[in-house]
Order: C-alpha cells, then sequence, then structure tokens
C-alpha cells in the first residue's frame, strides 16, 4: 500500500492548473514585453505620452476604489449582522442582479438615466458608474472578511463593557481590515484599465489610458499602444511594488514588536 | 449601561440598515429601467413609450447577427467557464494536501490575473496570438479561461470548511484514487460552491468585452462586442433584451436548485425510488445521447469553421437520439450495468470504511507515514521522541483542527513572546469549543507584557475571546513545583484530544529538535488530569475592561463547566 506522500508524488496532474496560468496567462505577458523592449526608454518614463489620462486614470481608479468600499461596507455589515437569517441570502442576491445585467447594458441604462439629470458626459457621471460597477465586487470581497467573524465576538465585546460603537471600532473592524485592503487594491488595479465606461459614459471626454490604448489598437497601431501599455505598466508595477512592501514591511514590524 | 448599549445598537442598526437600503436601491434602478425598456423602450433614443410590447424580443431572437452573437457568447461561455472549472477543481483538491511550495506558488498564480491590468493581457494576447496564428476562438477561450480560474478558486475557497481532512486521508488509505477521491468526497460535498462558480464563470465569459474586443477580427463578434459596435450605428433596447432574457433564466434556475433542494429526498434510496417514478430512464439516456453528440458537432463544427448554424446542432441532436435508439443503448445499458457493480462494491467499500474509521483517524491524524507497527512502537517511547519542527507544527495545527476534543494546556510565554514564536498560530488555528488556556507567568510578567507590549497583547486576548479560550493564570512556583512531581521536564503542558497529552519542548541550543511524548496509558493520563484540575482550581482569569489588564477570581460557574468537562472526559 502506497503511504499518502508516495500517493501523491504520482499525481502529476496537480501542476496542470498552474502551467496552464503559466503559459497563457504569465508567458504571453513576458513574451510581449521581450519583443516590445526596444520602444522602452527611460524617456518614456520621464515624459510619458498622454500625462493628462496618466493622471486622469489614477485619479478616476483612487476615487474609485476608496468611495466603493467605503459605499459597501454597511451593506456587507448588514449582511453579517443577518447571517443567519434569510436576509443575508436577499442582499447576495441584489447585489448580484446588476452583475448579471452585462456591462454595456448597466452603462446604457446609466446613460438614459442621466440624461435627466445634468451631469450626462460629466466627471461625476464617470464615477457614479465605476462605482456603480465595482461596488458589488467589493461587497463580495468584503463579505468573505465578514464571514470569517463569528457573531459571538460582538457579544463578547458587549460583555467586556464595550458599547456599540467600541465593539464595531475596535472589534469587527480590525478584522475586516485585511478584506478592505484586497477590495481597494482589486478595485484599483481592475479600475485602472476601463476603458469601456469612461468611453461610454464620459462621452470622449475623460478617456483614461485604456481609451488610448484602444484606439492605438483599433487603427492597427500596435507599436504605439505597446508603447503607452509598457509605460503605463511600469508605473502600475512601480506602484504595486511599493504597495506590497509596505503592507509586508509593516506587517513584519507589527511581528517583531 | 446595558440599556444605553442596546439603544445605541438599535440606532446603529437602523443607520446601517437604511445606509445599506439606499445602495441596494441604487444598484436595483438600472436593472429595473433595463427591463422596463426592454417592453417599452423606443428606436434610436433612450427614451419610454406608453406601450407594452414584445416587438424588441421578436425583433433580437429573429435577427441573424443577434442569433450568431449570442451562440458564439454561450458557446464561448460554456467552454470556458468548463475546463477552467475543471483545472480549478483540480488546483483546489491538490492544495488540500500541499502546504508550502505548491500552495504558494499555485496562489500567485491564481491570484496575478486578478491584479493585473487587463487590458495589457488582452493586448499581449493579441499579439501572441497573431505572431502564432493562434485560432481566433482559442485565443478567447485561453484568455478567458485565464481570468476565470481566480474567480472559481475564490469561490471553492469558501467551503473549505465543508471538507474534513480526515476523510482525505481516511479514502487514501482505504484504497481510493484522487480521481475517486474527488468525485466522490470533494465534489458532492461542495457541490453548490460548484454551481455557484460555474454560474459565475458563465456570466464573466458572457459578458466579458475586454478580451474578445481586442482579439475578435473575422466578425464572429460575441453579445458584449457587437454592442459595442451598434454603439454608434443605433441604439434600441435590443441588448436589453438579452440580458433581461439571461436575467429571467438565471432566477428561473436559481429557483429551480432552490426547489430541488428543499424537495430533495432525504436518503439514497427515496432518491433512487422518485428518479424512476418521475423519469423513465429511457428518455433521460436518449436525451443525454442526443445532448453529447450535438455538442461534439459544435465544437468541431465551431473549431473547423468558426462558425456555429442554430439548424446543424439540431440535426445533430436528433442524430444522437437516433444512434442511442439503434446501438449506443447497448452500449449505456452495459455502461449502467457496471456502474450498478462499482457502486455496490463502493457501499461495499462504505462499510468498511467506517469499520475502521476510527482507528483510521486515529492513526492518520499524526500524519506521519509510518507503518501501524512503527507507530505503536512510537507511541509507547517511554522517553519520547525527538521529532522535527515541521512534524510538530503539523501535530500542533491537526490537534487543534480536528477539533473534535477540547483543550486545555498550559503555557509558559507571556501572549508578546507566544504570537512571536507562533505566529501562524493565531492566523490558522480555529478552536470553536470552549477551551481554556493556563499562563504559567507572574502577575507582573504579565502587567510588564501588557504595558509594554499592547498590540500583541490585545491580538492574543482578541483571538482567545473571539474563540471562546477562557484565558487564566496561576502561581508559577506552584505550577512549577508540580512539574516537578510529574517528572516533566518540559517548560509546556497540556491536554488535547481528551486522550492524550502531548509536550514539545526546545532542545537547547539549536532548537532544532522538538520533544513529544504521549502518555498513552489511561491511568497515567488521568493522574495527570488531576494535577491539572487542582492548577485550575487555584486560578485566575485575565480580562481587559476599558483598556485595563484585570486579573480576578476565576468566575465560579465557569470554573465548575471546565471542571465538570474535564471530569465527564477521564471520568474522575
Amino acid at each position: 500500500m502506497l503511504s499518502v506522500k508516495q500517493n501523491l508524488s504520482k499525481s502529476f496532474l496537480r501542476f496542470f492548473p498552474i502551467l496552464f496560468l503559466l503559459i497563457f496567462f504569465v508567458m504571453p505577458i513576458l513574451l510581449w514585453i521581450f519583443l516590445n523592449q526596444n520602444l522602452f526608454s527611460i524617456h518614456s518614463i520621464i515624459h510619458p505620452p498622454f500625462f493628462k489620462q496618466f493622471w486622469v486614470t489614477g485619479l478616476i481608479a483612487l476615487i474609485t476604489a476608496v468611495s466603493s468600499v467605503v459605499l459597501s461596507y454597511p451593506v456587507a455589515l448588514l449582511w453579517w449582522v443577518n447571517k443567519k437569517t434569510k436576509w443575508s441570502v436577499t442582499i447576495v442576491f441584489l447585489v448580484f442582479v446588476p452583475i448579471i445585467l452585462g456591462l454595456l447594458t448597466r452603462n446604457y441604462a446609466w446613460i438614459s438615466i442621466l440624461s435627466y439629470t445634468p451631469f450626462q458626459y460629466s466627471f461625476e457621471a464617470v464615477i457614479l458608474v465605476m462605482l456603480y460597477i465595482f461596488i458589488p465586487f467589493a461587497f463580495f470581497i468584503l463579505i468573505q472578511g465578514f464571514g470569517n467573524i463569528s457573531n459571538n465576538t460582538l457579544e463578547a465585546a458587549k460583555i467586556m463593557g464595550a458599547n456599540i460603537f467600541e465593539s464595531y471600532g475596535k472589534v469587527i473592524f480590525p478584522q475586516t481590515l485585511r478584506h478592505i485592503n484586497i477590495a481597494l487594491f482589486f478595485v484599483f488595479a481592475n479600475s485602472l484599465c476601463y476603458y469601456i465606461t469612461p468611453a461610454m459614459i464620459g462621452g470622449g471626454k475623460y478617456d483614461m489610458i485604456g481609451n488610448i490604448v484602444w484606439k492605438y489598437v483599433d487603427k492597427g497601431l500596435f507599436a504605439e499602444a505597446s508603447n503607452i501599455s509598457l509605460t503605463f505598466i511600469f508605473y502600475v508595477l512601480t506602484i504595486f511594488t511599493a504597495v506590497l512592501f509596505f503592507i509586508f514591511r509593516r506587517r513584519k514590524n507589527n511581528l517583531s514588536r | 449601561m446595558l440599556a444605553a448599549n442596546y439603544k445605541y445598537g438599535l440606532i446603529w442598526k437602523i443607520a446601517i440598515s437604511i445606509f445599506s437600503f439606499a445602495i441596494l436601491c441604487f444598484l436595483l434602478i438600472p436593472v429595473v429601467y433595463i427591463i422596463v425598456w426592454s417592453f417599452t423602450g423606443g428606436s434610436g433614443v433612450f427614451t419610454l413609450t406608453n406601450h407594452f410590447t414584445f416587438h424588441w424580443f421578436i425583433k433580437v431572437y429573429s435577427d441573424e447577427s443577434w442569433l450568431k452573437a449570442i451562440t458564439t457568447s454561450v458557446f464561448y461561455a460554456i467552454t470556458s467557464t468548463s475546463i477552467a472549472l475543471f483545472l480549478t477543481l483540480i488546483y483546489y483538491y491538490y492544495s488540500l494536501w500541499y502546504r508550502n511550495y505548491y500552495r504558494l506558488v499555485g496562489y500567485a498564480m491564481i491570484v496575478l490575473p486578478l491584479f493585473f491590468p487587463l487590458l495589457v493581457y488582452a493586448l499581449s494576447l493579441k499579439m501572441l496570438s497573431a505572431r502564432f496564428l493562434i485560432p481566433e476562438p482559442a485565443s478567447i477561450i485561453l484568455g478567458h479561461i485565464s481570468i476565470i480560474i481566480p474567480i472559481q478558486y475564490f469561490i471553492l475557497e469558501g467551503s473549505n470548511e465543508k471538507i474534513i481532512k480526515d476523510w482525505l486521508h481516511s479514502s487514501i488509505v482505504m484504497g481510493a484514487k484522487h480521481s475517486e477521491i474527488v468525485r466522490k468526497v470533494i465534489v458532492p460535498n461542495i457541490a453548490i460552491s460548484l454551481a455557484i462558480a460555474f454560474a459565475c464563470g458563465f456570466l464573466y465569459s458572457f459578458d466579458e468585452i475586454v478580451i474578445s474586443n481586442f482579439i475578435i477580427d473575422t466578425g464572429n463578434n460575441t453579445v458584449p462586442k457587437k454592442i459595442w459596435l451598434d454603439i454608434n450605428r443605433d441604439i434600441n433596447p435590443s441588448s436589453g433584451v438579452v440580458y433581461s432574457t439571461l436575467l429571467v433564466l438565471s432566477v428561473l434556475t436559481i429557483l429551480s436548485i432552490y426547489i430541488i433542494l428543499k424537495f430533495k429526498p432525504r436518503t439514497a434510496m427515496n432518491k433512487k425510488k422518485k428518479r424512476r417514478l418521475f423519469l423513465f430512464q429511457d428518455i433521460k439516456s436518449t436525451i443525454v445521447s442526443g445532448v453529447v453528440v450535438a455538442l461534439i458537432d459544435v465544437i468541431y463544427e465551431y473549431l473547423a469553421y468558426s462558425h456555429i448554424a442554430i439548424w446543424k446542432v439540431s440535426a445533430s441532436f436528433f442524430t444522437g437520439i437516433i444512434l442511442f435508439e439503434i446501438g449506443i443503448h447497448q452500449i449505456i445499458q452495459i455502461y449502467i450495468w457496471g456502474k450498478e457493480i462499482i457502486d455496490k462494491i463502493y457501499v461495499y467499500r462504505k462499510e468498511e470504511h467506517s469499520k475502521y474509521r476510527e482507528l483510521a483517524i486515529g492513526l492518520l491524524s499524526y500524519k506521519l507515514d509510518k507503518s501501524i507497527s512503527e507507530l505503536h512502537d512510537f507511541f509507547h517511547q517511554k522517553e519520547g521522541v525527538s521529532v522535527t519542527i515541521p512534524e510538530s507544527e503539523k501535530l500542533s495545527e491537526l490537534l487543534f483542527e480536528r477539533n473534535r476534543g477540547f483543550y486545555f494546556g498550559t503555557d509558559s510565554n507571556v501572549p508578546s513572546k507566544f504570537k512571536e514564536l507562533y505566529p501562524n498560530y493565531l492566523i490558522s488555528s480555529q478552536q470553536s469549543k470552549s477551551s481554556a488556556r493556563i499562563l504559567l507567568c507572574d502577575k507582573q510578567e504579565l502587567i510588564n507584557d501588557f504595558t509594554n507590549n499592547r498590540t500583541d497583547f490585545m491580538e492574543f486576548y482578541d483571538w482567545h475571546i473571539r474563540h471562546a479560550v477562557t484565558i487564566l493564570t496561576v502561581n508559577k512556583t506552584k505550577a512549577y513545583s508540580i512539574k516537578t512531581t510529574l517528572q516533566l521536564i518540559n517548560t509546556d503542558i497540556g491536554i488535547w484530544d481528551d486522550d492524550y497529552v502531548v509536550i514539545f519542548k526546545p532542545e537547547p541550543p539549536d532548537k532544532i529538535h522538538y520533544w513529544f511524548k504521549s502518555h498513552h496509558t489511561f491511568e497515567e493520563t488521568k493522574s495527570y488530569v488531576r494535577f491539572f484540575l487542582n492548577l485550575l482550581n487555584e486560578a485566575k482569569q485575565i480580562k481587559v475592561v476599558n483598556n485595563n489588564l484585570k486579573i480576578e477570581s476565576f468566575n465560579d460557574n465557569k470554573k465548575a463547566e471546565v471542571n465538570n468537562k474535564i471530569k465527564s472526559l477521564w471520568n474522575i
């Protein structure tokens, strides 16, 4: 009879998912970078093309990330409070329904609804619809965090003499902090490359980097599209690395204290 | 004080409910608008008319280009979601076994697509497919699979608690293959999560626009790509019609699943009876045969010609039915016969399994690849056995993970020191049953730790409160005298899992080896427990109230509860 370890070592199937992502996700990106490395220059880093769009992209992504987490947090909290009742399923379903309707159709609906307001084709409208798209994602990430907290925690905090605000502020909130960070990071990373919504809702006035890249691809100008994307990815990866470094450093400091 | 808290709590709850209601309304307004627009919308403008009409539904479902787009999207969605779910399930299953590099590398690979800019990936995929002449459908499916896997993995990961690792160990020991474990243990237990993962993957792929927009050049548009191209031509409720249909289908599917689950027969026997009553085996097999042949034809047609004709699919379906009638029926009968025999063998093995389950758990729980005789010797060594750090970590982790019994233990570290020595413990361990931990520290040591390392102390303290583990402290001198009496030369003592005493001790100076000892005999354990109870009776409880450390008498009721629990376990 084979031992557990011996039995497992024979199962090469386990590498399939990792190999798949390595070949079809990582390799295309590396190859693309390798093939276009001559387009990448110090000059384009110091003086990035479409500097205004870089700025607009970062701003929209940041506002969207922070606001969607702030707005979805109370809904996730309500879900947690009603976790053992049927309301929790209802809340999840209601948040999930907009996702079924599709991105473009939702954008259509918002163009139509906003046509009755003075905000049509404005910066505020872009932010509003971006929030609409990302609130469900932030919600689903946050409820993963809330799901790990036992409802007894609140009871325990109350018994220990904490009032309701202290209970939430000092007991519940710190336990969801990790998922808040994940949601922030996820929404920020994904909204950075959105170009459909800004193009439709902003009426072409608030182009993000994605729009510029798409316009070049649409015209068959792949070298230019790659140049902008490479500069963009350089900045994005630098920021992400810095954020990750900061998080790990802080975590390490906390542990070593 | 309590009344005031309750009042604030009510106000707080109402405020959150109102705010959440507003957010939910914000999320649902466009949904309602789209549905209304599909039935009353006019052409060319975003206006609603007063007439309820199916005009747009008829228009969409009789328009060749829309039907083609829907078929293409459904094909991409089903193919990519199915492959992605298969790969995700493989990784999910093996990540239950592997904890180190495999899990780390796999997790990094899975998380990467979630946080990497999709636009850049789409661009690189486009260039790669152009350079290596990868067919358009293959590029889209590969792209969709890569971005669906993370979503599906996180959905499956949420159902981790439904899989008890002892089942996996027992199955392996009883000779089950990995494929059998996946089919008969994993899939039935996480069936709902799998269905949700499939649904989410399907919706994500169906609605995916970035990759489709970059890759599609041949005119075989998906639904989102078609809507995107139609933006500048004509804006009408057609897209609303497609997604309203999808919404209705999704709701119907969810309702069907709910009804099936609600009225699901309780036993396997009833289930079999019901199936025979309501659905004839032949009709079911005939339809399955038709669907399989039609599916094969769809995949072939699409890969060969990048085009699917509805009439051809229908013809394939009927061909499948005829084939079934003339020949496959016999093959299926043989398969059913074979399956019944396998089921019988499985039932027999299951009975055998339950017979030896307790034994298997006892042995396997220790995750040490040793034969029975070796394990016997292992537990009977009076002087204990040296185990490596990973083994001792596994033992400790396992005893908590199993969660069958209670933990009553001592620890000679102050909270911050404990957190420094076992950082993973507070993150991964899940103790859900009421337990107690005695700290063998002086009162002054605890006060100093609370003052100087408040954050670490509170993290340790919060974890214990959260997991209903009462933290106690005892007179250090007395505790150490008991250890001397028992000839326990180690630093920590503890009772785990109802019948074992497991002890760890670092061996200076290199701290590479830990000490492991089992008070294997019942009497030995019992005598140890008596000493432990003496220690417990003089214990004081550690509390943090209003940011102040309080070491007060151990609540009599709680003390009695813990005492009774321990006494009942060992029949003292």
